[in-house]
């Protein structure tokens, strides 16, 4: 008794042991092994197993005849890639554009399909710049995002689809998208040229925001780390880095254990938050957008009484940061969301339909030093929906119907870290009836730059 | 605990062996013919022979008092006394570790059943389709496993050479799959266009001969 005359489900449990590539020389051996090692239902596992596919495609999404020839045709498309750095780029794609499809499919229609080894080598070649390996793996399976015909058309959509979203306080407004390789090298070309970088200047533009906030992201090639603009950025090119450095691996080795860039940690870390929860949509219908404001523990507090509820969370504002201005080195922003819980509001077992603010009172912090110590009356928001301020005058009514009464603003810090600390006092009905009844709600919110 | 019942198996080479009830429930197949009644005589197994069968009902033995010890070092569930169990131990093993002495047990089997297993092709084809027969999963999977590693790493040739098989192949045949289904196969034009394309990218000589190596399957 040999090898191949084994019976099929012995020859299949040893065959399940195997990998791709095993199995596949398996059937190079005799035409008995050739037809065990050839059977669909392994084939379907390695598929599913090594590329989370789930039906016999192409990497353009076309059906093949059956799931060893899907295997093959991968392989052979992506053959100038390490095929460990093509299954990890696959499945960080797959996690944005499921999260995309389920919650943000107007955004998910612009992601654009994957460039060709051709078009990437023109780009390098075009900026005398060789692409870090994961990030080159990123572009060859999507090619950034496709707005820039929304925007020739003049409307603000546009503004509202990129794929990493962002923020808006006062009249700050930030939504930044992934730039697809044509306007990778338009727009590095320009910032080389405006800054006076050197021809052999490493760093590419590849995220920018679509509004007119400017923040502008940047890859540099030869230490693979992804840097930001500061507020100096068009002055001499200012910017702060945005992965831990650390963590930036075999970039440029094909055989390198793990390679991983900052592009590719940053698209990762993005995914995760958006499919745990910790970001998510904000606004209705058509003006929605990712907003980068954390909703959930621990980089949000949350607290509740007598049926307010309140909720903060802080951002870095890397753009407005001038680290060569002591007193505006880290500018943050940070969000206060009130609400009254469904319940209504409820004191001593007698319930309110609404509640308004009547009073504020905050402490921020540089580390441990108080810098604003504020103590006044009620506070003006904007309206989430349609960004309008909103309040009765300056003091906000809050209804039990969920909507959110959001507060931003920002403020500038001397440290790193620092923290925003509170109460807002909430008169029950309206501040007409008198009622000097005190609610309090204690949110803290953390700020610090990591 | 195993009771005092004792089973009598016949193999196909006319010899017969008797086994205590819980060594006989390892395997599900003679578990099944137990419980539909048929165990009073002599239990028929005419596709195993009595060298595979003293196998199986060593590794049966070893199975039934390993878990007995298991029980007395760990949280052995009394439930747990089937074929999974032995899959399952291994796999939970990183966690049970605490005691010292649940550690030695830990390590005594993996000794054995290395030992136990390094057995000659023959048999060990023999041992798997017997435990297929048997229903004997967690001899099946160590039997699958042991395959998978004489399989591992090796070219066509070589697999051949390991289990004496022959190649049925003709020369256009082999060609063939070696152009549309060995994966990623170049000929010789493909390979120095790729070789130019790694070039302009900078790729060492030895990285590139790592690509070639890594995708140029089942070449002899």
């Amino acid at each position: 008794m040999g090898l191949e005359d084994l019976g099929d489900l012995a020859l299949h449990l040893i065959m399940s042991k195997l990998d791709a590539k095993e199995a596949a020389i398996l059937s190079c051996v005799n035409k008995r092994l050739r037809v065990s090692a050839s059977e669909e239902r392994l084939w379907r596992k390695f598929c599913a197993d090594d590329l989370d596919l789930l039906a016999p495609e192409d990497p353009d999404g076309n059906t093949v005849p059956s799931f060893k020839a899907a295997y093959q045709i991968w392989r052979k498309v992506f053959i100038m890639s390490p095929w460990l750095l093509i299954r990890r780029v696959k499945r960080c794609w797959n996690t944005i554009k499921s999260w995309m499809a389920a919650n943000f499919p107007e955004a998910g229609g612009t992601l654009r399909k994957g460039a060709s080894e051709a078009e990437i080598k023109e780009m390098e070649d075009t900026l005398g710049v060789k692409l870090p390996l994961p990030t080159k793996v990123l572009y060859r399976f999507c090619d950034g995002q496709d707005i820039t015909s929304v925007f020739s058309s003049g409307s603000e959509r546009g503004s509202s689809l990129g794929l990493i979203g962002g923020y808006s306080f006062y009249d700050h407004v930030v939504n930044v998208y992934l730039l697809p390789l044509s306007q990778v090298i338009a727009e590095t070309k320009e910032f080389v040229r405006h800054l006076g970088f050197s021809n052999r200047s490493k760093y590419i533009v590849v995220a920018a925001s679509s509004t007119y906030g400017e923040k502008l992201f940047f890859l540099n090639c030869s230490n693979a780390q992804l840097y930001v603009g500061t507020k100096n950025l068009s002055i001499d090119g200012e910017m702060i880095a945005c992965v831990p450095s650390t963590l930036i691996n075999s970039v440029h080795n094909f055989h390198g254990n793990q390679q991983q860039d900052a592009m590719l940690l940053w698209l990762e870390e993005h995914g995760r938050r958006l499919h745990s929860g910790i970001i998510g949509l904000r606004g209705e219908g058509d003006v929605r957008s990712i907003n980068l404001f954390p909703e959930s523990p621990p980089l949000c507090s949350t607290a509740a009484t007598n049926g307010v509820q309140t909720r903060a969370s802080s951002l870095l504002i890397p753009e407005l940061c001038d680290p060569q201005k002591e007193s505006e080195k880290y500018w943050f922003s940070y969000s206060i969301r009130m609400r009254l819980l469904p319940e209504g509001c409820i004191i001593n077992g007698t319930s309110f339909g609404s509640c308004q603010l009547y009073w504020r009172r905050w402490i921020i912090r540089a580390n441990d030093t108080v810098i604003s110590d504020v103590n006044d009356e009620a506070v003006i928001g904007k309206d989430l929906v349609t960004g309008k301020m909103i309040g009765c005058g300056k003091y906000p009514l809050l209804y039990p119907d969920g909507k959110e009464f959001v507060y931003e603003s920002c403020t500038p810090l001397t440290s790193s870290s620092g923290s925003i600390e509170g109460a807002f006092t909430f008169v029950p009905g309206r501040s007409t009836r008198f009622l000097q009844q005190h609610l309090s709600d204690n949110p803290s919110s953390t700020l610090s730059a990591l | 605990m195993a009771s005092a019942k004792v089973f009598v198996l016949r193999t196909c080479d006319g010899e017969t062996f008797e086994i205590d009830e819980s060594v006989a429930y390892v395997s599900e197949t003679i578990k099944n013919m137990i419980e539909d009644g048929f165990g009073h005589d002599l239990i028929p197994l005419p596709n195993v022979s009595s060298k595979i069968l003293l196998k199986v009902i060593e590794y049966c033995r070893k199975h039934v008092s390993n878990f007995e010890s298991s029980k007395k070092t760990s949280n052995g569930d009394e439930k747990d006394k089937d074929n999974d169990s032995w899959k399952k131990e291994k796999e939970a093993v990183p966690e049970v570790e605490k005691d010292a002495e649940e550690k030695a047990r830990v390590e005594e089997l993996k000794e054995w059943e290395t030992t136990f297993i390094d057995i000659d092709q023959q048999v060990l084809f023999d041992l798997l389709q017997a435990a297929n027969y048997l229903n004997i999963k967690g001899l099946l999977v160590m039997a699958a496993e042991k395959a998978a590693s004489m399989i591992r790493g090796k070219t066509p040739e070589q697999i051949r050479e390991t289990f004496n098989i022959k190649n049925d192949f003709t020369p256009e045949e082999y060609e063939d799959i070696r152009k549309k289904d060995a994966m990623n196969d170049f000929t010789p034009e493909e390979y120095e266009e790729i070789r130019k394309k790694i070039a302009d990218n900078h790729f060492t000589p030895e990285e590139y001969e790592q690509i070639r190596k890594e995708n140029a399957w089942a070449i002899e």
